[in-house]
């Protein structure tokens, strides 16, 4: 990420769309470029605004092992300037425009956007065909990024309570994929990245054809069209991203590991199972279980282990699904002096349980009206 | 002939969509400015005080609400964090209900609720908003506040500030605010365990009396319903309700220190310092300069394309982001300017920090003009047609015509 953000990571996904799409219908427009540049168009008038967003199909998996952090590190260089932009011009232009932007990087994707008052559609376009067609970066943009990207691990991990939580169990979960390493990467690979590596990633990943332009918001379809061919039109496509393949091995014994962290008084449980790709019928499922366990204070952990036995003093399942795999999350933290092992047996339990008998219909229809809600509290912004 | 018509139309309508040459080298201009419609919220006043603000929105089948008492900053002193127990109690089941009975009726129908200190809120499909409205009002008004909960709630807050207890955030905003506004005011007092240890089940009752009443109280209703009908509901609920009378209590003004002075918390575990620069202000939305400090702050450390993260960040790289912010109210609150950044260059950043808000100080007017947009945001435009018609700095700057 590339600023700090106030809302906070939204791990519930795309997938409940699918399941209440017959109540509410999202209409969009979708079509390529000859470049290769897929186009996704949504039309709202509910407010004056329109959101041009920029999709790439590359994230800290594409990485090279001794390289880690460098899809992310890339990100926060695509800020320093174009061939039509100067160097620290970019958030200027933003700015001045009445319009606010962002950008993050997961393991499978980089995401770039802006929001701006209608009227300046055109400049939403103009920043991001300029970011495709030809950014401009040189050393003293490396140099001063890797220090701000060495800080924002700092802030977001290392001063963290619980911040290397993820880093400990994706690299148990995963031993041969590019998961095993974390978005953010490592100090050392941080420090190792050179000017040369970058432009060469530019010219790999940074194509049309590996490219989604999605725009919503206050916009008429036809003469958006038209700008989308002028703008990006000209951007010539590279060769095919070849996406890595990589499988992994059944995980056939348990694995057990401790880690320790100084910013923390009192530990966490938590146990990780590796699951299947975020766009199997699995992943969905795997959602709905997540509902059932702990999503509110009525749901099976949460109940049982925050206010029956009062154990817990927080109880979260999740299901953190990529492209290639997921990993299934069950954590708790411990309401004093409670032994881990009590935990662990009320995670089992209620797994076990799940694994042989079926939900009840009320459960079932539960799960529909929390799903239902979710996706109109989501449908509300543009 | 019509066949050919139709090609060629068609033919057009193709290059109607077609690409256009542009001039890359400059940003393009923006089109007419857009029109931004807000309608005004439907207001009424129940018999008992209670102001319902209902503001329409068919965009999705759900409608949500809100209770909000404006309490105050209210003192706790060596009881801190009795209030936001309190809050969290009644989360624990009504006199009708226990608990597991109430979390499920909520979250069966996809119904979140939540109530804290100073109030609650629902959000429920359109079926099911009569039923969580009627919810959040019973556990507004007749909360189970038991004994068993208080005990579970205590020992969940004690541990919850363990977890705390190293995060430099955590401890940043703490100590800024008891050293800026001194740890006898409400608004410099913080939780601690000697503190949350002193609080009993009384307390929290004694509390709820005071508090959580029809005075002073704002319901506002949004989304698929009509106004009528969000009144019906609102006289159901909360009509024959009936309360203690919050005053807002007075908080005396404090002094900034006479120089500057400079407080260091050692936290040997971290691996960044938090630095705060702050000060004491007194800014009601009434003062003339309320919008002008508003501005200056924008500046000085109001996003990306401000003075602290160009200079903190983007060309020193000593910090992931540095911002400051200000804002203005009925008590006294803080300017304050925030980095986090890496142990070695603290006293660097420090200094940065102090160049950067003396540099803000001389900004020139002419600067401002042509450095910020022309147009104010529509919600501070709004402010200052209600409370500053007359500023003349705003109007020297910027376009106040209704959008």
């Amino acid at each position: 990420m590339l600023l700090r953000s106030k809302g906070s990571l939204l791990i519930a996904g795309a997938l409940l769309l699918s399941m209440a799409s017959s109540a509410q219908e999202v209409k969009f427009t979708e079509y390529d470029l000859d470049n290769g540049l897929h186009v996704i168009l949504h039309q709202d008038h509910t407010a004056p605004v329109v959101a041009v967003s920029v999709m790439y199909h590359v994230g800290s998996k594409n990485e090279t092992p001794g390289l880690t952090g460098f899809a992310h590190f890339f990100e926060h260089l695509l800020f320093e300037g174009s061939e039509n932009i100067k160097r620290g011009e970019f958030m200027k232009i933003v700015s001045a425009g009445g319009g606010q932007n962002n950008a993050n990087t997961t393991q499978d994707r980089t995401f770039y956007y802006e929001v701006f008052p209608s009227n300046q559609l055109k400049l939403g376009l103009w920043l991001e065909s300029e970011r495709m067609m030809h950014p401009v970066i040189n050393q003293i943009g490396v140099n001063t990024q890797r220090e701000v990207v060495k800080e924002e691990k700092r802030m977001r991990v290392d001063n963290r309570p619980y911040g290397h939580l993820m880093e400990d169990v994706f690299k148990n979960l995963f031993t041969k994929h590019p998961y095993h390493w974390q978005t953010i990467g490592s100090m050392d690979d941080i420090n190792r990245a050179k000017l040369s590596e970058f432009q060469d990633f530019f010219k790999k990943f940074y194509t049309p054809g590996n490219a989604v332009l999605s725009i919503s918001g206050d916009l008429n379809i036809d003469s958006t069209k038209a700008l989308i061919s002028s703008y990006f039109g000209p951007i010539a496509n590279g060769p095919k991203v070849v996406q890595p393949s990589i499988k992994e091995d059944p995980i056939t014994h348990q694995i057990i590991d401790t880690a320790y962290d100084a910013n923390i008084q009192v530990p966490a449980l938590l146990t990780a199972y590796r699951t299947p790709a975020e766009n199997s019928k699995d992943a969905v499922a795997l959602q709905m279980i997540s509902s059932i366990l702990s999503g509110g204070a009525s749901s099976r952990l949460y109940k049982e282990l925050v206010d029956d036995k009062k154990t817990a003093l927080e109880v979260a399942s999740f299901n953190y699904a990529l492209e290639d795999y997921g990993a299934y999350l069950v954590l708790a933290i411990p309401n004093g002096a409670t032994p881990l092992d009590s935990l662990l047996q009320a995670f089992d339990t209620n797994i076990k349980e799940l694994q042989t008998n079926l939900i009840s219909e009320k459960d079932y229809q539960k799960i529909l009206n929390q799903a239902e809600m979710d996706l109109s509290t989501r449908a509300i912004p543009v | 002939m019509r066949k050919i018509l139709f090609i060629a139309a068609g033919v057009l309508f193709i290059s109607g969509s077609y690409a256009q040459n542009i001039d890359r080298s400059h940003a393009p201009k923006p089109g007419p400015a857009p029109v931004i419609k807000l309608k005004d919220p439907v207001v009424y006043t129940l018999k008992n005080g209670i102001k319902v603000l209902v503001v329409e929105n068919h965009k999705t089948p759900m409608i949500s609400a809100s209770y909000y008492i404006y309490t105050g900053p209210v003192k706790e002193g060596d009881k801190a964090g009795a209030m936001g127990l309190m809050g969290r109690m009644l989360n624990e089941g009504t006199q009708h209900m226990s608990k597991a009975q109430f979390d499920l009726a909520a979250e069966q129908d996809g119904t979140s609720i939540s109530l804290n200190s100073s109030g609650g809120s629902v959000a429920a499909l359109d079926r099911y908003f009569d039923k969580g409205l009627g919810l959040m009002a019973d556990a507004l008004r007749y909360p189970a506040l038991a004994q068993s909960s208080f005990d579970k709630l205590k020992t969940q807050e004690l541990n919850g500030l363990k977890i705390s207890e190293k995060s430099i955030n955590t401890i940043a905003s703490n100590v800024t605010s008891a050293l800026a506004y001194g740890k006898q005011s409400p608004l410099g007092e913080f939780e601690t365990s000697a503190s949350v240890n002193n609080i009993a089940l009384a307390d929290v009752k004694d509390y709820y009396q005071k508090y959580i009443t029809p005075s002073n109280g704002y319901l506002t209703i949004i989304g698929d319903i009509k106004p009528e009908q969000a009144h019906k509901l609102a006289e159901k609920y909360f009509g024959d309700w009936t309360g203690a009378k919050i005053t807002v209590s007075q908080i005396a003004p404090v002094e900034n220190p006479a120089t500057t002075e400079i407080d260091l918390v050692d936290v040997p575990s971290a691996v960044q310092s938090v630095i705060n620069v702050t000060n004491v202000i007194s800014l009601p939305l009434d003062n003339p300069d309320y919008f002008s400090a508003l501005i200056a702050n924008q500046i000085l450390g109001g996003g990306s394309d401000a003075y602290l993260f160009k200079d903190i960040r983007e060309k020193h790289g000593f910090t992931y982001g540095a911002y400051s912010s200000v804002s203005g109210g009925v008590h006294q609150t803080r300017f304050n300017a925030n980095a986090a950044v890496r142990n070695a260059v603290t006293d660097s950043s420090v200094m940065l920090f102090m160049q950067n808000i003396k540099k803000s100080g001389m900004v020139k007017s002419t600067r401002i003009c042509s450095e910020t947009p022309k147009r104010l945001s529509t919600a501070t435009l709004r402010s200052v047609q209600k409370h500053r018609p007359n500023c003349r700095f705003c109007q020297k700057y910027y376009d106040l015509s209704p959008a």
